[in-house]
């Protein structure tokens, strides 16, 4: 039998690219940055401000953005219904369109009369429900698609079993269908808050860049670069990088103790 | 959970993080902005956040009346001009140049627009960068030069410019194109490129930097005005704040104590 070396070696080698990439663009960030701007960023009430509205938002979207994908992903997997082809076009939507272009589009639409009807309740354009939706949106595209995936990978035959011996088709979905896709849903939420949290455009363009009210983090980083103030920046985008690899460690953890 | 097992566990649970979360967020929201009264909305270029955060700082110590300063690219808060909401219209318009306010005022959304400071070209250098002495070192000495695209004013008026005294045809080559004003100062802030031709206003927010100010790019000027809109919902209030940032003892300070020459 031939040594398997050569075909490790190939593909550590093709990945590796990429890894050392992310690794190199981490790198150079760590050394143009400065302590003394990492702790005037920390001494900002603006940037905590940012850093907590961008942790809750982003949350609060990844949330919704699984309550969304696992009913339409389980739809779009297992059942076929006229308008199936619009469906699935209308979801991808928000993947393919140009990030200003969402944000605009959803600036438009709260032009409309029914927007402005709902705005009547809720103010939605500059005000935090529009970081929220904004992330959401494209968040939610994205576990839509990982939530339909995950489904596709499984043959339904189980589900299949269970309603014979006797569930209702809630009780499958719920006792069989969802813990067979755990992983797959949970892979989902971690994809969507990771989006939603670097969200830039459409929030920029739909909430706008209020200090103290719907700053994030991306917005914060923008704000600083548009005044040439580079080291804030990268200052703030270290920040970034800590509370995600923070939040996606706990969210693995949650991940393997579930598998 | 009867009939839903450890999913719908899951399922109620994450529901109660989203209620929560929404709750939370609405309490940052009512401290952040209290509903008593609605501030005046100021859509101000990014790049004139230093000024109009003192301004609107003094203002509100003054006056007792707040001001709520909305951020962004200057050709965005066009588009948020272009599109008022009925519930929440903007009150002034503040853009990097005043290319912006001159296509809002043909868009009849201006009111009124005053201009506030002037502007010209110069060449921000990279750091450790020596200036040109002569046009022609940017070619001997084979500069790569970032400009922001066309329609960012920089962009246009210096192009215009170069275009009418023959001079484009040498620079184009070694050009790089950036989205504004402030992308170019970046580049060269980081070395990407060997100078920008930035706003001297721009420039003075990059001290460590030299600049050169060539002969070639002399009438390459604009003016920062700020507009009154049309779509204001308390123009009184409103002229009032523009009279304030005019004020040589309040808004104008501000403005040249960073840089700014202003128009008095």
């Amino acid at each position: 039998m031939k040594s398997d070396r050569p075909f490790f070696v190939a593909f550590a080698a093709l990945g590796g690219v990429y890894v050392l990439l992310v690794a190199a663009l981490l790198l150079a960030d760590l050394l143009y940055l400065s302590p003394s701007a990492i702790l005037a960023a920390l001494r900002d009430p603006n940037i905590r401000s940012a850093v907590w509205l961008s942790l809750l938002s982003s949350s609060l979207a990844a949330i919704l953005s699984v309550w969304v994908a696992v009913p339409l992903g389980y739809l779009l997997a297992r059942t076929r219904f006229p308008g199936r082809g619009i469906v699935e076009f209308l979801v991808d939507v928000p993947i393919v369109l140009p990030p200003l272009v969402v944000g605009l589009s959803l600036l438009i639409l709260f032009q409309t009369a029914a927007g402005r009807w709902v705005q009547g309740f809720v103010p939605v354009t500059y005000a935090v429900p529009a970081v929220v939706l904004a992330q959401f949106v494209v968040s939610a595209a994205l576990a839509v698609r990982t939530v339909r995936v995950t489904f596709e990978q499984r043959s339904g035959r189980t589900e299949d079993v269970a309603r014979v011996l006797g569930c209702t088709r809630w009780q499958a979905f719920w006792r069989v269908s969802v813990p067979e896709a755990r992983r797959g849903i949970l892979a989902a939420g971690v994809l969507a808050w990771a989006r939603a949290v670097g969200e830039f455009g459409p929030v920029l363009v739909f909430a706008g860049v209020t200090r103290g009210r719907t700053e994030v983090l991306p917005t914060a980083v923008y704000l600083e670069l548009s005044v040439g103030n580079v080291e804030a920046a990268v200052a703030i985008a270290a920040l970034m990088i800590a509370a995600s690899a923070a939040v996606l460690a706990i969210m693995r953890r949650l991940a393997s103790r579930t598998a | 959970m009867a009939g839903t097992g450890r999913a719908g566990v899951w399922a109620v649970g994450s529901a109660a993080v989203a209620v929560g979360l929404i709750v939370a967020l609405a309490v940052r929201e009512r401290t952040a902005a209290p509903t008593d009264a609605r501030p005046l909305v100021v859509y101000a270029a990014a790049s004139l956040r230093p000024a109009f955060t003192r301004i609107a700082t003094e203002y509100e110590a003054e006056t007792g009346q707040r001001v709520e300063l909305r951020f962004g690219a200057s050709e965005e808060m066009l588009t948020r001009v272009r599109l008022p909401s009925a519930v929440d219209p903007g009150d002034l318009f503040a853009p990097a140049d005043e290319s912006y306010v001159t296509s809002a005022d043909k868009l009849g959304l201006v009111a009124e627009s005053r201009p506030v400071a002037r502007m010209r070209a110069v060449l921000l250098l990279a750091p450790g960068r020596m200036p040109p002495t002569a046009w022609g070192d940017l070619a001997s000495r084979d500069m790569r030069v970032s400009l922001a695209n066309e329609a960012a004013a920089i962009g246009r008026l210096t192009r215009q410019r170069l275009i009418a005294t023959g001079l484009w045809r040498e620079l184009e080559p070694r050009v790089r194109g950036a989205a504004t004003v402030t992308d170019s100062a970046n580049a060269a802030k980081l070395g990407a490129v060997d100078a920008a031709i930035v706003w001297d206003a721009v420039a003075r927010q990059y001290p460590d930097q030299r600049t050169a100010e060539l002969p070639e790019l002399t009438g390459i000027e604009a003016e920062v005005r700020v507009a009154v809109l049309r779509q204001s919902a308390r123009p009184a209030d409103a002229e009032r704040f523009l009279r304030f940032v005019l004020d040589p003892e309040h808004g104008l300070r501000h403005f040249r104590d960073l840089g700014f020459r202003v128009v008095e």
